[in-house]
This record gives structure tokens, sequence and C-alpha cells, in this order.
């Protein structure tokens, strides 16, 4: 009898745990980009549905995150080097602070739009497994590239690959 | 009492690592419960767990200290802080021998049959040398260009991180074999010398090299929860010599920073002479024996 007791005690604390947990599906490459509606640190609402047409990068990230924090110049050249109008970059700030983020892009001249997803729930949306984590959503809003870690976006690879994502 | 620890270990590696979904998700868990630190060392980045090391968030808190400091901004580690000096405070290393899911690990590895060693007892202060320096000194001090640390443990030593999340992640999600360098295989080195060694030895990270237990073992003077000596009844037979698996010699040393209270030594005492008090009080009805007073001349 108490062995049964112990197992049901222990399924009851698994359970209870489970429930609060989250379980979104993984985005893959292919997959339609979840929308989401996240306010910049400037106040600017941004919805993912009405960007259509233009080439999205989604980059999750945070102010505590070393690599993050390494990727972010190449990203900012990535963003001075494509046209606004075709192409726009989020930055968006996961689990972090924004008053950090602000002070950090100011210091560092980080001009790319920074979304506060300090609850996590467009993250969550994403599934991201750590930081940072970004994608890349062509103009119809399917995830094209999904890329886990850092990686040098002032590469010629890299502004070649969102170029052809442009002029498609 | 053996078994009872045990439960308490099994049921705290589940309560820290409760989320089962992730064979579905791919990713770690970031529900409500992500907030709770964790009191054993338990990685952040398992896929399973529910709550975060507190070692990883005190290196996050040295890390952005700078940042945090110009910007107003005080992150969760102070409440980390505060967390560790209260488990600290009450349990000390209790916390090692009764809720570690790391502690468990290296036990259950034990068990496996072969010859058994000691270890050099020396060795014990190495973990000292990584609180200060990997987890306090290099992440407040060595700083890049955005004036921000890094994790220091966490990234070039941690087997437990390497066991709970380099090697899990990696499975959940073949992409990121891309990126694996020379800084995995350090690491899977380490875990895998410790692995052998807890096979060897009983719990050798424990012992010489989790910074956790270090902090915790600097309040074993102080501590609330602790194990007691009766002097009056020891006859220094050494019985809780060879029991101990952390190579405490109870009778020479009842304050040992090593002693993680599993109760291992006052199963073996028969003269009932080592207890367990709370705040100086004896429980389980233990009731010191009367000095003896001095021979009158």
């Amino acid at each position: 009898m108490k062995k049964i007791l112990r197992f049901a005690l222990i399924i009851c604390l698994l359970l209870t745990i489970l429930a609060c947990g989250q379980g979104p599906a993984v985005v893959n490459v292919g997959d339609p980009a979840p929308d989401f509606s996240l306010k910049d640190l400037e106040g600017k609402t941004w919805v993912l549905s009405e960007l259509k047409g233009q080439v999205v990068f989604i980059n999750f990230w945070a102010t505590w995150c070393p690599p993050c924090m390494k990727e972010l110049p190449s990203m900012q050249k990535l963003y001075e080097t494509l046209p606004g109008d075709k192409f726009k970059m989020l930055a968006v700030l996961n689990n972090d602070k924004p008053a950090v983020a602000n002070f950090i892009a100011n210091q560092n001249g980080f001009a790319m739009p920074i979304l506060d997803d300090s609850q996590q729930l467009t993250g969550s949306k994403y599934a991201i497994t750590g930081l940072p984590e970004t994608f890349i959503v062509d103009k119809q809003g399917i995830v094209r590239e999904k890329v886990i870690g850092p990686a040098q976006w002032d590469s010629p690879d890299s502004v070649q690959m969102i170029s052809n994502l442009i002029n498609q | 009492m053996e078994l009872v620890r045990k439960w308490i270990q099994g049921l705290f590696f589940l309560v820290t690592n409760g989320y089962w979904n992730f064979p579905v998700t791919r990713s770690i868990y970031k529900g409500p419960l992500k907030v709770v630190c964790s009191p054993g060392l338990n990685c952040y980045s398992c896929p399973a767990s529910t709550t975060y090391c507190p070692i990883g968030a005190l290196q996050q808190l040295f890390a952005g200290i700078r940042i945090s400091i110009e910007t107003g901004q005080f992150f969760i580690g102070l409440y980390v802080i505060g967390t560790m000096g209260v488990l600290g405070g009450f349990l000390g290393r209790m916390i090692c021998g009764w809720a570690c899911p790391f502690g468990l690990f290296q036990e259950l590895l034990h068990k496996i049959p072969s010859p058994k060693f000691g270890i050099w007892p020396f060795l014990r202060y190495i973990k000292y040398g990584l609180l200060l320096f990997m987890v306090i000194l290099l992440p407040l001090f060595a700083i890049d260009e955005f004036g921000t640390g890094t994790t220091w443990f966490c990234k070039y030593f941690c087997p437990a991180g390497t066991l709970e999340a380099g090697i899990p992640m990696l499975m959940l999600q073949p992409s990121l074999q891309g990126n694996l360098g020379w800084l995995f295989l350090l690491k899977l080195s380490i875990l895998i010398f410790f692995i052998i060694w807890a096979v060897l030895a009983s719990r050798p990270f424990c012992r010489s090299a989790c910074p956790l237990g270090a902090f915790y073992a600097l309040f074993s003077k102080v501590k609330m929860v602790k194990l007691t000596l009766d002097h009056a009844r020891c006859t220094h037979c050494d019985a809780c010599h060879d029991v101990c698996p952390m190579g405490v010699r109870f009778n020479e040393s009842p304050n040992d920073m090593e002693c993680i209270s599993c109760l291992a030594c006052t199963r073996a005492c028969k003269l009932n002479a080592i207890f367990l008090e709370i705040g100086g009080v004896p429980i389980s009805g233990h009731a010191k024996a009367p000095q003896k007073k001095p021979a009158r001349t």
C-alpha cells in the first residue's frame, strides 16, 4: 500500500509540474512563422503579419548572453547594408530588462528595433532552444532559415542568402 | 533512514527536473517555475530542469554587475545570494547529501562494482579555488568590450552542465552539432573523467571541484541543522571513518567542512555518540550522556 501511495505521489507531482510547462510545437524551416505583436523600446508596435512582402530577420537575444552580444555588431552591419523598405531586422529581447538593452544599444550604436519580450511569450511561440536564435522569414511569412547560436551576419554568404530572399 | 534519504534525493531530482515534455518540444522548460533557484547543482539549460542553478546565476550576477549598477537594474542574482545564504545557514552541505541531483548521480555511479579508492584530502581545497576564481573573480573582472564578463565555470568546466544540458540538447537539436568544437570536447573529457572517478571513489566532484559545495561548506560551523558528537559517549572506535562518503573522520573533526549530514555515521555508531541537532536541540529523542566529573583528590 505504501509503495502504491508513493508511486501515486510522484505521478501527481510530475503531472503538476508538467501542467506548469509550455508545450509549443518546434518551428522549423518551411513552417509559417508564428505571428506576434511586440512593442519596441521606443513604444512602436511591431506585428509580424503586417510585414508580409518584406524579408524579416528575427533574432532572440539577451544582454546577459555573451554569444548574443558577440553577434550584435555583425547584425548592425547587416542592418545598415540591406534596404530598409524590403528588409526588417527585429532584435527580440528575451528574458531581460529593457533598460539594460537600451543602455547597451545606445552605448554601442545598435540601431535596429529592439522588441521587448521580457515575458518570453514570443520566445515560447518559437520554442527557442536557448539564446541567441535567429529566424529568417521570407516575403510570404515562411521561415527560410533557422540558426541556433551566434553567426557572422555581415559575411558575404549571409548577405547573399538574405539578398536572394529579398530578390525572389 | 538511508532509504528516506534516497527517496528525498529522488524527489528533489524530480522536482528540479520535472519537465518531461521536452522530447516533444525539443527545447528547455521556460515555464513559471523557472524563477525558482535550485538548492543543488542543476543546470538551467537541462531540458527537463524546472529551476535554475545557483552557481550559474551567481556568475551571471558578477558578469553583468557593471551594467546592472549603471542602469539601476538589480538582477535575480541578489535573490540567489539570499537564497543560498538562507539555505547554507540553515542546512549547509546537508543539501549536497539530500537535494543535489549531481550528488545522487555520483552515488549511483559508485555502486558499480569496481576496486574502490580514497581521495587525497588535499584535493578538497581545489573547489574553494574554483569558487573564488571561476565563479567570482573571472566573471567579475575578465570583461569584454561591452563591459560584461562570462560564466567561466559553466562555460569551461561544469560536468553537470555537460551531462544535463550539453549532451541532451545535442540529441534534441541535431543542428547544434555544427557548433561543436574544442570547448565541447574539453567539457566532455571533464565529464568522462569525473564519471570514471565516481565509479572508483565516492563523490569525487563534491569533494574536489564543486563550488556550490564549497559555498555551503563555509556555513559548517554556524548552520542550524548539523551532526554533533557526544564526546562523553565516543570511545574513538573509529567506526564512523570508513562509512563516510566524504572521507570525514567525524570523531576527530565534528565540524568538518566536508560533512554532508547523510547520517551514515549515525548508523555506524553503535554508542549513539553522533546525532542530528537543529538549532542546538537534539532530535530523535537523543539525550546527551552525563559528563564525567573529575575525580576528587
